[in-house]
């Protein structure tokens, strides 16, 4: 069979079994199934793809996920994490759109200890969203910023999703995490000036309101006692990885004890707690981690049935600008997040993408943070972007998801300006994990 | 019967996906305490968590089944008239269980293979393959009478959105 009736046979099932509804999971083993017994000589295949379901989980690199995931579901449910938001609250006083801004550097904190982004905009959306409704502020202000700084928590380590990302492609886990820091700070600054610019032409969509007057220790009390022990996990984290002190592994298990530790310390720790943290890590993780057993069987049906090499050798004898390779590459990215999951798009792009990205002589960690910046838009893109739903069900009644997708509009082509900015200037992406590098 | 069955094992298999979790976690952390002070020979830590992030995903799943926490893409069928939507739904849980019949029957004989055949997984801790493969068989069988459950509740459930 030629490579692109193969390729078309497996992208066509699995579209079609994700169409009627098929859970993801079965889907790709489905695809799975019939690609192993056509390109992989018949039942031989098929028990070979049950080897590697058993396999392709028992990787040290994977770990991370559950553990990121569970620091972020340990702060929401303990209320610590709405804690920490209440003390930006206060400190942020007098600025226009303050809510909105309360969101995004609330969320981008958050996000620094949150591996899930469905956490992030969950927590933002029903603790914030009612309190800007009652102040008067519109939609378009005030569901915005909490949807787009929801997908910040893929970009800034601990990033569940940076870590499957790392593992399917191969590219260094902890250069990849840390590469995304520079990206996720740019994107949060530029949200910022939008809705500070956006509320100063337009005061009408974020009424202003009196705020307790307070001195500036009042104001700085809550901060230091509750976001600067949380910030020092985030830094501990970080710091472990980026100068080589331990694996992510390592340090996202140490970020999750420290995790239930300022939960005890917080006097906000109870069994009920610990128990709703783990059994929502169970749902997320293995959620996520049950599609990646599928995924090395489906990677070596593109590879057998040639469609890997076919593609690659097809795109590469195109005579296109290398560049133009990659932002076409993007493109399609994100044309499949509006209507599919990122563990999906992942799985079917990344046996696809890499070899290109190698062949065309580019640095993966530098594509894998522009894939990560457009898997984080495709969480917001109409129809299908997560977030969008996420945001549906946690807020106030009455909100359309019309009125969601447009005040999420503007938050999306200010990440494409990122995407941008990091293919013009690179090393945006690429300089803390040089420095890395260097230091070790 | 059946469905009382099927919720107890479930269930267990999810406590215990979650005990797993708990356990790896620590794990790893007492491996890096162990690493500064030098009480126990754990060499075979890193080898057990791996092994075990395994065993947590496989006994998990059926549960995230059948709490609807798979992730599927409902768009397409929502758009679909009533009178269509429900065969369509059905046909999704129908081929869902049909992977999972194949999945099973394939896990089994890879089971049996390894026991008859005495194949041993040797890392940093050496036993025998079957000790770990059983957990695949399980998760495919269970999450067939999962499915089997929501098939005849197709009306009442539907597989939901989530994610990262």
């Amino acid at each position: 069979m030629e490579w692109y009736w193969a390729l078309s046979l497996l992208i066509g099932c699995l579209i079609a079994f994700m169409a009627v509804g098929m859970p993801v999971v079965f889907a790709f083993f489905a695809v799975d199934i019939i690609g192993a017994f056509i390109f992989m000589r018949g039942e031989i295949g098929i028990l070979q793809f049950v080897r590697n379901s058993v396999d392709s989980l028992q990787v040290f690199a994977l770990m991370p996920i559950p553990m990121f995931v569970f620091m972020g579901e340990m702060l929401l449910h303990s209320g610590v994490a709405s804690r920490a938001i209440g003390a930006v609250d206060v400190l942020i006083a007098r600025l226009p759109g303050r809510l909105s801004l309360v969101a995004i550097a609330g969320g981008t904190f958050f996000s620094s200890l949150s591996g899930s982004s469905i956490a992030n905009t969950a927590m933002l959306g029903s603790t914030l969203l009612p309190d800007m409704y009652k102040r008067g502020y519109r939609p378009d202000i005030a569901i915005g910023p909490i949807v787009a700084v929801g997908g910040i928590a893929i970009l800034i380590p601990p990033s569940a999703l940076g870590v499957l990302l790392g593992s399917l492609a191969q590219i260094s886990i902890s250069k990849l995490l840390v590469a995304a820091i520079i990206p996720a700070l740019i994107m949060a600054v530029l949200f910022f000036g939008y809705v500070m610019l956006r509320c100063v032409l337009q005061p009408e969509i974020a009424p202003g309101y009196e705020v307790q007057k307070l001195s500036l220790m009042e104001r700085l009390k809550p901060f230091v006692i509750y976001v600067v022990p949380l910030l020092m996990i985030f830094l501990m984290v970080v710091c472990s990885i980026l100068f080589g002190l331990a694996t992510p592994t390592e340090s996202a298990s140490v970020g999750a004890v420290a995790t239930v530790v300022a939960c005890v310390l917080y006097r906000s720790f109870s069994w009920p707690v610990f128990i709703e943290a783990v059994r929502e890590t169970v749902k997320i993780s293995v959620m996520t981690l049950f599609i990646i057993a599928g995924s090395v069987t489906f990677s070596q049906i593109l590879a057998f049935s040639g469609a890997s090499s076919g593609l690659s050798a097809l795109v590469l004898e195109g005579n296109l600008a290398p560049l133009t390779i990659i932002i076409g590459m993007l493109v399609i990215l994100f044309f499949l997040g509006c209507f599919m999951d990122q563990v999906s798009m992942m799985l079917i792009t990344i046996p696809l993408y890499m070899p290109i990205v190698s062949q065309l002589g580019f640095d993966p960690v530098w594509f894998g943070v522009l894939m990560l910046i457009v898997l984080e838009i495709s969480l917001a893109t109409p129809p299908f972007g997560l977030l969008l739903f996420v945001m549906k069900g946690v807020a106030p009644q009455g909100t359309t998801l019309e009125q969601i997708i447009l005040s999420v509009l503007p938050f999306i082509l200010l990440s494409i300006l990122v995407v941008v900015m990091i293919i013009i200037w690179p090393s945006l992406a690429t300089f803390l994990p040089e420095m890395m590098e260097r230091m070790r | 019967m059946l469905d009382k069955f099927t919720d107890r094992i479930v269930t267990l298999m999810a406590v215990l996906a979650g005990l797993i979790l708990v356990f790896i976690t620590c794990l790893i952390f007492v491996d890096i305490v162990n690493r500064t002070v030098k009480l126990l020979q754990l060499s075979w830590s890193v080898n057990l968590a791996e092994h075990l992030l395994f065993v947590m995903t496989f006994m998990g799943a059926p549960w995230v089944l059948r709490i609807g926490g798979h992730i599927s893409l409902d768009l397409f069928v929502q758009l679909l008239p009533d009178a269509v939507r429900k065969p369509v739904t059905w046909l999704a849980f129908l081929m869902s269980a049909v992977v999972n019949l194949i999945l099973f029957y394939y896990a089994m004989r890879v089971l049996l293979a390894s026991y008859r055949d005495g194949t041993n997984i040797v890392k940093a801790l050496v036993f025998p393959e079957w000790y770990l493969m059983w957990v695949a068989p399980l998760c495919f069988a269970v999450n067939l009478l999962v499915l089997i459950q929501l098939l005849r509740q197709s009306e009442k459930r539907q597989f939901q959105m989530t994610g990262l």
